[in-house]
Protein backbone atom coordinates (compact mmCIF):
# COMPACT_ATOMS: atom_id res chain seq x y z
CA UNK A 1 0.00 0.00 0.00
CA UNK A 2 1.16 3.38 -1.12
CA UNK A 3 -0.52 5.42 1.12
CA UNK A 4 0.57 3.81 4.23
CA UNK A 5 4.63 5.83 3.35
CA UNK A 6 2.60 8.81 3.69
CA UNK A 7 2.62 10.50 7.43
CA UNK A 8 0.69 12.85 8.94
CA UNK A 9 1.13 14.65 12.20
CA UNK A 10 -1.36 14.61 14.76
CA UNK A 11 -1.54 17.66 17.14
CA UNK A 12 -2.41 16.90 20.82
CA UNK A 13 -4.90 19.65 23.19
CA UNK A 14 -1.16 20.55 24.63
CA UNK A 15 0.14 21.85 21.01
CA UNK A 16 2.55 18.56 20.72
CA UNK A 17 2.86 16.69 17.36
CA UNK A 18 2.06 12.71 17.34
CA UNK A 19 3.92 11.65 13.71
CA UNK A 20 1.60 8.44 12.02
CA UNK A 21 1.41 6.71 9.02
CA UNK A 22 -1.46 7.66 7.02
CA UNK A 23 -3.32 4.24 7.31
CA UNK A 24 -3.29 4.58 11.05
CA UNK A 25 -4.61 8.43 10.75
CA UNK A 26 -7.13 6.72 8.94
CA UNK A 27 -8.28 4.76 11.59
CA UNK A 28 -9.50 7.94 13.01
CA UNK A 29 -12.12 8.20 11.05
CA UNK A 30 -13.15 11.96 11.57
CA UNK A 31 -9.45 12.46 9.61
CA UNK A 32 -10.30 9.48 7.23
CA UNK A 33 -13.50 12.09 6.17
CA UNK A 34 -11.08 15.27 6.36
CA UNK A 35 -8.53 13.55 3.90
CA UNK A 36 -11.38 12.55 2.17
CA UNK A 37 -12.60 16.15 1.80
CA UNK A 38 -9.58 17.40 0.00
CA UNK A 39 -8.28 18.30 3.05
CA UNK A 40 -4.34 17.73 2.12
CA UNK A 41 -2.37 19.13 5.06
CA UNK A 42 -0.07 17.16 7.04
CA UNK A 43 -0.61 18.04 10.06
CA UNK A 44 -4.01 17.53 11.78
CA UNK A 45 -4.88 19.44 15.27
CA UNK A 46 -6.67 17.40 17.42
CA UNK A 47 -7.89 20.44 20.13
CA UNK A 48 -10.13 17.95 22.38
CA UNK A 49 -7.42 15.30 23.35
CA UNK A 50 -4.41 15.67 25.34
CA UNK A 51 -0.77 14.10 24.87
CA UNK A 52 -1.68 11.11 26.99
CA UNK A 53 -4.72 9.98 25.37
CA UNK A 54 -3.93 10.88 21.70
CA UNK A 55 -0.62 8.58 22.62
CA UNK A 56 -2.78 5.64 23.81
CA UNK A 57 -5.49 6.01 20.80
CA UNK A 58 -2.46 5.75 18.13
CA UNK A 59 -1.02 2.82 20.09
CA UNK A 60 -4.48 1.26 19.71
CA UNK A 61 -5.33 1.88 15.95
CA UNK A 62 -1.32 1.51 15.10
CA UNK A 63 -1.75 -2.35 16.49
CA UNK A 64 -5.20 -2.92 14.46
CA UNK A 65 -3.74 -1.76 11.64
CA UNK A 66 -0.50 -3.72 11.64
CA UNK A 67 -2.73 -6.88 12.22
CA UNK A 68 -5.06 -6.21 9.91
CA UNK A 69 -2.35 -6.22 7.09
CA UNK A 70 -0.96 -9.15 8.00
CA UNK A 71 -2.49 -11.85 5.73
CA UNK A 72 -3.60 -15.49 6.34
CA UNK A 73 -3.67 -16.61 10.03
CA UNK A 74 -6.86 -15.26 10.58
CA UNK A 75 -7.79 -16.93 13.86
CA UNK A 76 -4.44 -16.78 15.85
CA UNK A 77 -4.23 -12.95 14.57
CA UNK A 78 -7.74 -12.56 15.84
CA UNK A 79 -7.11 -13.96 19.51
CA UNK A 80 -3.62 -11.90 19.76
CA UNK A 81 -6.04 -9.18 18.99
CA UNK A 82 -8.59 -9.51 21.65
CA UNK A 83 -5.68 -10.18 24.20
CA UNK A 84 -4.31 -7.21 23.12
CA UNK A 85 -8.07 -5.09 23.40
CA UNK A 86 -8.24 -6.66 26.95
CA UNK A 87 -5.20 -5.53 28.43
CA UNK A 88 -5.42 -2.13 26.65
CA UNK A 89 -8.24 -1.53 28.20
CA UNK A 90 -7.99 -2.49 31.82
CA UNK A 91 -7.06 0.80 32.58
CA UNK A 92 -8.18 3.04 35.96
CA UNK A 93 -11.46 4.46 35.78
CA UNK A 94 -10.35 8.17 34.89
CA UNK A 95 -7.99 7.21 31.56
CA UNK A 96 -11.28 4.83 30.99
CA UNK A 97 -13.71 7.58 30.50
CA UNK A 98 -10.90 9.87 28.57
CA UNK A 99 -10.47 6.97 26.08
CA UNK A 100 -14.25 6.99 25.75
CA UNK A 101 -14.85 10.33 24.75
CA UNK A 102 -11.76 10.79 22.49
CA UNK A 103 -13.17 7.49 20.50
CA UNK A 104 -16.45 9.11 20.17
CA UNK A 105 -15.39 12.41 19.13
CA UNK A 106 -12.50 10.91 16.48
CA UNK A 107 -14.82 7.69 15.97
CA UNK A 108 -12.60 5.12 16.43
CA UNK A 109 -15.35 2.66 16.50
CA UNK A 110 -13.36 -0.60 17.52
CA UNK A 111 -12.07 1.29 20.70
CA UNK A 112 -15.30 2.29 21.38
CA UNK A 113 -17.01 -0.44 21.86
CA UNK A 114 -14.35 -1.94 23.73
CA UNK A 115 -14.30 1.04 26.37
CA UNK A 116 -18.37 1.14 26.66
CA UNK A 117 -18.17 -2.95 26.97
CA UNK A 118 -15.89 -2.02 29.84
CA UNK A 119 -18.31 -0.31 31.85
CA UNK A 120 -21.11 -1.94 30.69
CA UNK A 121 -19.23 -5.49 32.54
CA UNK A 122 -19.00 -2.94 35.36
CA UNK A 123 -22.17 -1.84 35.92
CA UNK A 124 -23.70 -5.78 35.10
CA UNK A 125 -24.49 -7.77 38.36
CA UNK A 126 -24.02 -4.99 40.52
CA UNK A 127 -26.69 -3.01 42.84
CA UNK A 128 -27.61 0.65 42.42
CA UNK A 129 -25.51 1.33 45.00
CA UNK A 130 -21.97 -0.42 44.40
CA UNK A 131 -22.26 0.86 41.16
CA UNK A 132 -22.98 4.47 42.63
CA UNK A 133 -19.84 4.33 44.47
CA UNK A 134 -17.51 2.55 41.56
CA UNK A 135 -18.52 5.46 39.13
CA UNK A 136 -18.65 7.93 42.25
CA UNK A 137 -22.49 9.22 41.04
CA UNK A 138 -23.87 11.48 43.25
CA UNK A 139 -27.24 10.54 44.40
CA UNK A 140 -29.20 13.78 44.09
CA UNK A 141 -32.30 12.04 45.06
CA UNK A 142 -33.71 13.68 48.19
CA UNK A 143 -34.42 10.40 49.82
CA UNK A 144 -38.21 11.13 49.97
CA UNK A 145 -37.48 11.11 46.52
CA UNK A 146 -35.48 8.29 46.01
CA UNK A 147 -38.54 6.73 47.65
CA UNK A 148 -41.28 7.89 45.28
CA UNK A 149 -39.03 6.56 42.31
CA UNK A 150 -39.00 3.01 43.75
CA UNK A 151 -42.77 2.68 45.03
CA UNK A 152 -43.93 3.91 41.66
CA UNK A 153 -41.71 1.49 39.90
CA UNK A 154 -41.74 -1.55 42.27
CA UNK A 155 -41.40 -3.87 39.28
CA UNK A 156 -38.36 -2.91 38.63
CA UNK A 157 -36.43 -3.17 41.32
CA UNK A 158 -37.86 -6.86 42.24
CA UNK A 159 -35.45 -10.12 41.73
CA UNK B 1 -2.85 1.17 50.00
CA UNK B 2 -2.44 1.67 46.18
CA UNK B 3 -5.53 0.75 45.32
CA UNK B 4 -7.35 3.14 48.22
CA UNK B 5 -5.21 6.07 47.01
CA UNK B 6 -6.59 5.56 43.32
CA UNK B 7 -10.08 5.88 44.51
CA UNK B 8 -9.04 8.99 46.22
CA UNK B 9 -7.81 10.62 43.40
CA UNK B 10 -10.51 9.47 41.17
CA UNK B 11 -13.42 11.49 42.68
CA UNK B 12 -15.28 12.93 39.76
CA UNK B 13 -18.41 11.66 38.08
CA UNK B 14 -16.91 10.77 35.02
CA UNK B 15 -20.06 8.83 33.96
CA UNK B 16 -22.72 11.15 34.58
CA UNK B 17 -20.99 13.47 32.64
CA UNK B 18 -20.83 11.94 29.46
CA UNK B 19 -23.07 12.70 26.48
CA UNK B 20 -26.90 10.75 26.62
CA UNK B 21 -26.10 8.85 23.37
CA UNK B 22 -23.02 7.33 25.18
CA UNK B 23 -24.90 6.09 28.10
CA UNK B 24 -27.74 4.34 26.20
CA UNK B 25 -24.60 2.82 23.98
CA UNK B 26 -23.46 1.99 27.47
CA UNK B 27 -27.01 0.56 28.63
CA UNK B 28 -27.36 -1.33 25.38
CA UNK B 29 -24.51 -3.38 26.35
CA UNK B 30 -25.85 -4.43 29.53
CA UNK B 31 -28.68 -6.86 30.63
CA UNK B 32 -32.41 -5.37 30.29
CA UNK B 33 -33.38 -5.55 34.37
CA UNK B 34 -29.80 -4.01 35.31
CA UNK B 35 -30.38 -1.03 32.16
CA UNK B 36 -33.61 -0.36 33.76
CA UNK B 37 -33.06 -0.43 37.30
CA UNK B 38 -30.11 2.43 36.54
CA UNK B 39 -33.08 4.76 36.88
CA UNK B 40 -32.63 4.87 40.82
CA UNK B 41 -28.66 6.07 40.38
CA UNK B 42 -29.34 9.99 40.47
CA UNK B 43 -31.63 12.42 38.57
CA UNK B 44 -29.68 12.27 35.28
CA UNK B 45 -29.78 8.41 34.74
CA UNK B 46 -33.82 8.56 35.59
CA UNK B 47 -34.93 8.40 32.03
CA UNK B 48 -32.17 7.34 30.14
CA UNK B 49 -33.03 3.58 29.81
CA UNK B 50 -36.40 4.78 28.20
CA UNK B 51 -34.06 6.06 25.23
CA UNK B 52 -32.91 1.92 24.10
CA UNK B 53 -33.51 1.67 20.88
CA UNK B 54 -33.13 -2.23 21.71
CA UNK B 55 -34.70 -4.40 23.92
CA UNK B 56 -34.21 -8.34 24.68
CA UNK B 57 -36.53 -9.59 27.42
CA UNK B 58 -35.77 -13.22 27.67
CA UNK B 59 -36.80 -15.27 30.45
CA UNK B 60 -34.32 -18.13 30.05
CA UNK B 61 -31.72 -15.72 30.97
CA UNK B 62 -33.29 -15.33 34.87
CA UNK B 63 -32.37 -18.57 35.65
CA UNK B 64 -29.17 -20.32 37.40
CA UNK B 65 -27.13 -21.39 34.74
CA UNK B 66 -26.45 -24.55 36.34
CA UNK B 67 -30.43 -25.81 35.11
CA UNK B 68 -29.59 -26.00 31.66
CA UNK B 69 -26.92 -28.05 32.48
CA UNK B 70 -28.76 -31.06 33.31
CA UNK B 71 -29.63 -33.58 30.73
CA UNK B 72 -33.43 -33.91 31.64
CA UNK B 73 -35.90 -33.67 29.54
CA UNK B 74 -36.60 -29.93 30.54
CA UNK B 75 -35.34 -28.42 27.06
CA UNK B 76 -35.41 -24.95 27.69
CA UNK B 77 -34.51 -24.50 31.35
CA UNK B 78 -37.03 -21.68 32.64
CA UNK B 79 -39.48 -24.37 34.79
CA UNK B 80 -38.75 -22.21 37.69
CA UNK B 81 -42.05 -21.75 38.42
CA UNK B 82 -41.33 -20.34 41.48
CA UNK B 83 -39.76 -16.52 40.42
CA UNK B 84 -41.73 -14.67 38.45
CA UNK B 85 -41.98 -14.66 34.76
CA UNK B 86 -40.63 -11.68 32.76
CA UNK B 87 -43.80 -11.07 30.99
CA UNK B 88 -44.49 -7.94 34.34
CA UNK B 89 -40.89 -6.45 33.87
CA UNK B 90 -41.58 -6.28 29.82
CA UNK B 91 -45.50 -5.12 30.16
CA UNK B 92 -44.23 -2.46 32.88
CA UNK B 93 -41.16 -1.06 31.35
CA UNK B 94 -42.67 -1.10 27.89
CA UNK B 95 -45.36 1.46 28.70
CA UNK B 96 -42.74 3.81 30.53
CA UNK B 97 -40.30 3.14 27.21
CA UNK B 98 -40.12 6.05 24.98
CA UNK B 99 -37.27 6.19 22.25
CA UNK B 100 -39.28 7.19 18.79
CA UNK B 101 -37.76 4.34 16.98
CA UNK B 102 -37.64 0.90 18.82
CA UNK B 103 -35.35 -0.71 16.28
CA UNK B 104 -34.80 -4.26 18.02
CA UNK B 105 -37.49 -6.00 19.98
CA UNK B 106 -36.55 -9.76 21.50
CA UNK B 107 -39.03 -11.61 23.67
CA UNK B 108 -38.57 -14.73 24.70
CA UNK B 109 -41.61 -16.08 27.39
CA UNK B 110 -41.15 -19.35 29.10
CA UNK B 111 -44.08 -21.48 30.97
CA UNK B 112 -44.07 -18.90 33.83
CA UNK B 113 -45.54 -16.37 31.63
CA UNK B 114 -49.55 -15.90 32.61
CA UNK B 115 -52.07 -17.03 30.15
CA UNK B 116 -53.87 -14.17 30.10
CA UNK B 117 -50.92 -11.98 28.89
CA UNK B 118 -51.45 -9.40 25.97
CA UNK B 119 -48.61 -10.65 24.20
CA UNK B 120 -49.17 -9.17 20.65
CA UNK B 121 -50.17 -5.57 22.11
CA UNK B 122 -45.96 -4.86 22.13
CA UNK B 123 -45.42 -6.46 18.86
CA UNK B 124 -47.78 -4.14 17.81
CA UNK B 125 -46.41 -0.83 19.43
CA UNK B 126 -43.10 -2.27 17.89
CA UNK B 127 -44.52 -2.07 14.53
CA UNK B 128 -45.81 1.60 15.19
CA UNK B 129 -42.36 2.97 16.18
CA UNK B 130 -40.23 1.39 12.58
CA UNK B 131 -39.13 -1.84 14.24
CA UNK B 132 -36.25 -3.60 12.23
CA UNK B 133 -35.99 -7.23 13.73
CA UNK B 134 -38.31 -8.77 16.27
CA UNK B 135 -37.90 -12.15 17.68
CA UNK B 136 -40.36 -13.74 19.39
CA UNK B 137 -40.51 -16.89 21.10
CA UNK B 138 -43.60 -17.76 23.28
CA UNK B 139 -43.64 -21.24 25.41
CA UNK B 140 -46.31 -20.66 27.71
CA UNK B 141 -48.74 -22.89 28.78
CA UNK B 142 -51.81 -21.63 27.14
CA UNK B 143 -52.48 -22.63 23.38
CA UNK B 144 -51.06 -20.67 20.12
CA UNK B 145 -51.59 -17.24 19.50
CA UNK B 146 -51.79 -15.00 16.89
CA UNK B 147 -49.80 -11.75 16.57
CA UNK B 148 -51.45 -8.60 15.30
CA UNK B 149 -52.01 -8.71 11.64
CA UNK B 150 -49.83 -5.27 11.40
CA UNK B 151 -46.62 -6.93 11.53
CA UNK B 152 -46.88 -9.02 8.53
CA UNK B 153 -47.30 -5.77 6.49
CA UNK B 154 -45.14 -4.31 8.33
CA UNK B 155 -42.90 -1.80 5.92
CA UNK B 156 -39.49 -1.77 8.31
CA UNK B 157 -39.21 -4.85 9.54
CA UNK B 158 -35.93 -6.53 7.66
CA UNK B 159 -35.51 -9.98 10.12
CA UNK B 160 -38.55 -11.81 11.70
CA UNK B 161 -38.35 -14.88 13.55
CA UNK B 162 -41.20 -16.64 15.53
CA UNK B 163 -40.90 -19.50 17.88
CA UNK B 164 -42.95 -21.91 19.51
CA UNK B 165 -46.77 -20.85 19.97
CA UNK B 166 -47.14 -18.54 17.49
CA UNK B 167 -49.77 -18.83 15.27
CA UNK B 168 -48.23 -18.04 12.06
CA UNK B 169 -50.80 -16.12 9.72
CA UNK B 170 -49.34 -14.43 6.89
CA UNK B 171 -51.61 -12.70 4.80
CA UNK B 172 -52.68 -14.10 1.76
CA UNK B 173 -50.58 -13.98 -1.27
CA UNK B 174 -53.07 -11.44 -2.92
CA UNK B 175 -52.80 -8.61 -0.90
CA UNK B 176 -50.13 -5.71 -1.83
CA UNK B 177 -47.72 -5.46 0.94
CA UNK B 178 -46.69 -8.61 2.80
CA UNK B 179 -43.47 -7.35 4.60
CA UNK B 180 -41.99 -5.44 1.39
CA UNK B 181 -38.48 -5.04 3.46
CA UNK B 182 -38.10 -8.90 5.31
CA UNK B 183 -34.56 -10.16 4.18
CA UNK B 184 -34.58 -12.79 6.88
CA UNK B 185 -37.32 -15.14 8.07
CA UNK B 186 -37.17 -17.75 10.73
CA UNK B 187 -39.88 -20.32 11.69
CA UNK B 188 -39.06 -22.43 14.22
CA UNK B 189 -41.89 -24.58 15.42
CA UNK B 190 -45.00 -22.81 15.21
CA UNK B 191 -48.28 -23.36 14.09
CA UNK B 192 -50.09 -22.70 11.12
CA UNK B 193 -52.94 -21.42 10.56
CA UNK B 194 -56.02 -23.79 9.97
CA UNK B 195 -53.82 -26.81 10.35
CA UNK B 196 -56.75 -29.04 10.44
CA UNK B 197 -58.05 -28.52 7.34
CA UNK B 198 -55.54 -30.28 4.59
CA UNK B 199 -56.15 -27.78 1.67
CA UNK B 200 -55.09 -24.72 3.28
CA UNK B 201 -51.24 -24.34 3.46
CA UNK B 202 -49.37 -21.30 4.35
CA UNK B 203 -48.14 -19.80 1.53
CA UNK B 204 -45.18 -16.78 2.67
CA UNK B 205 -44.64 -13.93 -0.46
CA UNK B 206 -42.41 -12.20 0.75
CA UNK B 207 -40.65 -10.09 -2.23
CA UNK B 208 -37.44 -8.85 -0.72
CA UNK B 209 -36.25 -12.13 1.45
CA UNK B 210 -32.74 -13.02 1.43
CA UNK B 211 -32.71 -15.98 3.85
CA UNK B 212 -35.11 -18.34 4.72
CA UNK B 213 -34.85 -20.94 7.82
CA UNK B 214 -37.31 -23.25 9.17
CA UNK B 215 -37.56 -25.81 11.51
CA UNK B 216 -40.78 -27.97 11.70
CA UNK B 217 -41.21 -31.49 12.75
CA UNK B 218 -44.77 -31.48 12.78
CA UNK B 219 -45.91 -32.66 9.20
CA UNK B 220 -47.46 -29.45 8.24
CA UNK B 221 -48.53 -28.84 4.89
CA UNK B 222 -47.63 -25.67 3.39
CA UNK B 223 -45.65 -23.99 0.94
CA UNK B 224 -43.46 -21.24 -0.49
CA UNK B 225 -44.55 -18.36 -2.42
CA UNK B 226 -42.83 -15.71 -4.15
CA UNK B 227 -39.11 -15.50 -3.10
CA UNK B 228 -37.31 -14.07 -6.05
CA UNK B 229 -34.65 -12.74 -4.11
CA UNK B 230 -34.00 -15.44 -2.01
CA UNK B 231 -30.57 -16.67 -1.41
CA UNK B 232 -30.12 -18.86 1.15
CA UNK B 233 -32.28 -21.38 2.82
CA UNK B 234 -32.11 -23.75 5.64
CA UNK B 235 -34.59 -26.09 5.43
CA UNK B 236 -35.07 -29.02 8.82
CA UNK B 237 -38.75 -30.81 8.28
CA UNK B 238 -40.46 -33.78 7.94
CA UNK B 239 -43.17 -32.67 5.35
CA UNK B 240 -42.92 -34.11 2.01
CA UNK B 241 -45.08 -31.04 0.50
CA UNK B 242 -42.87 -28.65 1.13
CA UNK B 243 -40.96 -28.72 -2.00
CA UNK B 244 -44.68 -28.66 -4.30
CA UNK B 245 -43.73 -24.92 -5.07
CA UNK B 246 -39.98 -24.17 -4.05
CA UNK B 247 -39.63 -24.49 -7.53
CA UNK B 248 -40.74 -20.92 -8.06
CA UNK B 249 -38.31 -19.91 -5.82
CA UNK B 250 -35.43 -22.42 -6.61
CA UNK B 251 -33.77 -20.85 -9.74
CA UNK B 252 -32.48 -17.83 -7.57
CA UNK B 253 -30.84 -20.06 -4.29
CA UNK B 254 -27.28 -19.66 -3.48
CA UNK B 255 -27.01 -21.53 -0.77
CA UNK B 256 -29.13 -24.21 0.42
CA UNK B 257 -29.19 -26.61 3.76
CA UNK B 258 -31.11 -29.35 3.67
CA UNK B 259 -31.89 -31.79 7.18
CA UNK B 260 -34.46 -33.97 6.43
CA UNK B 261 -35.62 -37.45 5.77
CA UNK B 262 -34.65 -39.36 2.31
CA UNK B 263 -37.95 -38.88 0.70
CA UNK B 264 -37.51 -35.05 0.80
CA UNK B 265 -33.69 -35.77 -1.42
CA UNK B 266 -35.92 -37.53 -3.96
CA UNK B 267 -38.19 -34.82 -4.36
CA UNK B 268 -35.54 -32.05 -4.09
CA UNK B 269 -33.75 -34.14 -6.27
CA UNK B 270 -35.69 -33.00 -9.31
CA UNK B 271 -35.64 -29.75 -9.05
CA UNK B 272 -32.75 -27.35 -11.14
CA UNK B 273 -30.65 -25.31 -8.83
CA UNK B 274 -29.65 -23.19 -11.52
CA UNK B 275 -27.56 -20.77 -9.16
CA UNK B 276 -26.80 -22.80 -6.71
CA UNK B 277 -23.32 -22.16 -4.92
CA UNK B 278 -22.85 -24.11 -1.42
CA UNK B 279 -25.32 -27.16 -0.78
CA UNK B 280 -25.28 -29.18 2.57
CA UNK B 281 -27.02 -32.19 3.30
CA UNK B 282 -27.55 -33.96 6.60
CA UNK B 283 -29.33 -37.04 5.69
CA UNK B 284 -30.87 -39.18 8.27
CA UNK B 285 -30.47 -42.52 6.80
CA UNK B 286 -26.96 -42.95 4.88
CA UNK B 287 -28.23 -44.45 1.70
CA UNK B 288 -29.02 -40.91 -0.03
CA UNK B 289 -26.28 -41.68 -2.45
CA UNK B 290 -28.37 -42.20 -4.98
CA UNK B 291 -30.61 -38.78 -4.46
CA UNK B 292 -27.90 -37.09 -3.85
CA UNK B 293 -26.13 -37.73 -7.63
CA UNK B 294 -29.46 -37.21 -8.95
CA UNK B 295 -29.41 -33.81 -7.28
CA UNK B 296 -25.92 -32.95 -7.99
CA UNK B 297 -27.21 -33.14 -12.00
CA UNK B 298 -29.64 -30.49 -11.50
CA UNK B 299 -27.13 -27.69 -9.35
CA UNK B 300 -24.43 -26.69 -12.38
CA UNK B 301 -22.92 -24.37 -10.29
CA UNK B 302 -22.30 -25.87 -7.08
CA UNK B 303 -18.70 -24.95 -5.68
CA UNK B 304 -19.44 -26.40 -2.23
CA UNK B 305 -20.55 -29.80 -0.86
CA UNK B 306 -20.47 -30.97 2.38
CA UNK B 307 -22.43 -34.48 3.49
CA UNK B 308 -23.21 -34.13 7.52
CA UNK B 309 -23.46 -38.07 8.52
CA UNK B 310 -23.95 -36.86 12.09
CA UNK B 311 -28.04 -37.82 12.40
CA UNK B 312 -27.81 -40.95 10.34
CA UNK B 313 -28.86 -43.87 11.70
CA UNK B 314 -26.50 -46.44 10.19
CA UNK B 315 -29.53 -49.54 9.41
CA UNK B 316 -26.22 -52.14 10.03
CA UNK B 317 -27.59 -55.50 8.73
CA UNK B 318 -29.28 -53.35 5.48
CA UNK B 319 -27.12 -53.55 2.92
CA UNK B 320 -26.71 -50.68 0.83
CA UNK B 321 -25.72 -50.08 -2.73
CA UNK B 322 -25.93 -47.62 -5.36
CA UNK B 323 -25.40 -47.32 -8.98
CA UNK B 324 -23.01 -45.02 -10.96
CA UNK B 325 -24.92 -42.46 -12.90
CA UNK B 326 -24.89 -42.76 -16.55
CA UNK B 327 -23.34 -39.61 -16.69
CA UNK B 328 -21.09 -37.46 -14.37
CA UNK B 329 -22.67 -34.67 -13.20
CA UNK B 330 -21.52 -31.48 -14.44
CA UNK B 331 -20.80 -29.22 -11.34
CA UNK B 332 -17.94 -31.86 -10.75
CA UNK B 333 -16.53 -31.90 -13.43
CA UNK B 334 -16.38 -27.77 -14.03
CA UNK B 335 -17.07 -26.47 -10.47
CA UNK B 336 -17.11 -28.00 -7.22
CA UNK B 337 -14.08 -26.64 -5.13
CA UNK B 338 -14.72 -27.53 -1.78
CA UNK B 339 -15.68 -30.95 -0.58
CA UNK B 340 -16.81 -31.82 3.39
CA UNK B 341 -17.65 -34.91 5.06
CA UNK B 342 -18.14 -34.80 8.70
CA UNK B 343 -18.97 -38.15 10.81
CA UNK B 344 -17.40 -39.85 7.92
CA UNK B 345 -17.85 -43.97 8.78
CA UNK B 346 -15.59 -45.67 6.26
CA UNK B 347 -18.40 -47.87 5.53
CA UNK B 348 -18.14 -49.97 1.77
CA UNK B 349 -20.58 -47.86 -0.10
CA UNK B 350 -19.21 -44.54 1.86
CA UNK B 351 -15.83 -45.31 0.52
CA UNK B 352 -16.97 -46.01 -2.47
CA UNK B 353 -18.98 -42.42 -3.51
CA UNK B 354 -15.96 -40.78 -2.13
CA UNK B 355 -13.56 -42.25 -4.49
CA UNK B 356 -16.11 -41.43 -7.26
CA UNK B 357 -16.64 -37.54 -6.09
CA UNK B 358 -12.70 -37.60 -6.11
CA UNK B 359 -12.49 -39.37 -9.28
CA UNK B 360 -14.48 -37.09 -11.38
CA UNK B 361 -13.67 -33.28 -9.43
CA UNK B 362 -11.43 -31.90 -11.70
CA UNK B 363 -11.45 -27.98 -10.05
CA UNK B 364 -11.66 -29.46 -6.31
CA UNK B 365 -8.91 -27.63 -4.39
CA UNK B 366 -9.94 -28.73 -0.65
CA UNK B 367 -11.21 -32.21 0.53
CA UNK B 368 -11.94 -32.14 4.38
CA UNK B 369 -13.28 -35.51 6.12
CA UNK B 370 -13.82 -35.67 9.88
CA UNK B 371 -14.09 -39.16 11.01
CA UNK B 372 -17.10 -40.14 12.89
CA UNK B 373 -16.10 -40.82 16.38
CA UNK B 374 -18.11 -43.94 16.53
CA UNK B 375 -15.65 -45.96 14.51
CA UNK B 376 -16.19 -49.44 13.99
CA UNK B 377 -13.54 -50.78 16.37
CA UNK B 378 -11.93 -53.05 14.19
CA UNK B 379 -11.15 -50.06 12.12
CA UNK B 380 -7.67 -48.01 12.86
CA UNK B 381 -7.78 -44.98 12.47
CA UNK B 382 -4.56 -44.59 10.74
CA UNK B 383 -5.54 -47.26 8.58
CA UNK B 384 -8.36 -45.38 7.31
CA UNK B 385 -6.61 -42.44 7.19
CA UNK B 386 -3.74 -44.34 4.98
CA UNK B 387 -6.68 -45.27 2.64
CA UNK B 388 -8.40 -42.22 2.44
CA UNK B 389 -4.78 -40.75 1.57
CA UNK B 390 -4.24 -43.42 -1.11
CA UNK B 391 -7.89 -42.67 -3.15
CA UNK B 392 -6.84 -40.96 -6.41
CA UNK B 393 -7.75 -37.61 -6.79
CA UNK B 394 -8.36 -36.12 -10.25
CA UNK B 395 -7.61 -32.83 -9.51
CA UNK B 396 -3.59 -33.49 -8.25
CA UNK B 397 -3.43 -30.15 -6.57
CA UNK B 398 -6.15 -30.42 -4.37
CA UNK B 399 -5.55 -30.99 -0.66
CA UNK B 400 -6.90 -33.33 0.99
CA UNK B 401 -7.23 -32.62 5.19
CA UNK B 402 -8.38 -35.62 7.74
CA UNK B 403 -9.89 -34.46 11.30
Amino acid sequence: MSESNKKISLISSEGEAFEVSEAVAREFEIVAHMLEDGCSGSSIPITTVDSNILGKVIEYCTKHVEVGNVEGNSEKAEKDLEEFDKRFIAVEMNTLFSLILAANYLNVKGLLNIGCQKVADTIKDMKPEEVRSIFNIENDYTPAEEEVVRKENEWAFQP
Amino acid sequence: MSEAKIEEINCEDRISALPEELLVTILLLVPIKEAVATMILSKRWRYIWMMLPSLDYNETNDVNQARDWGGDDNDDGDDDLESKSIWWFLDKSLKLHKAPVLEILLISLGRRCPSDANVGNWVEKAVDRGVVVVKFKLRWSAGPTTLPKSLYTCETLKELTLSNKVLVDFPSSSSPSCLPSLEILQLSCVVYKDEDTFASCLVIDTPALIKFNVTDYSRHSWSIGNMPCLEEAHISVDCLSLFDKIITASSAILSLVLTFEDEMLVRCSTLRFSRLLRLSVDPSRSNCVEPLLLLLGNTPKLEELVVNNEFASEPEDVPLSWNQPSSIPGCLSSHLKIFEWRYYGHREEEEEFLTYILANSKCLKTVTISLNPILDPELEEDFIIGKLKDIPRVSTSSQLLVN
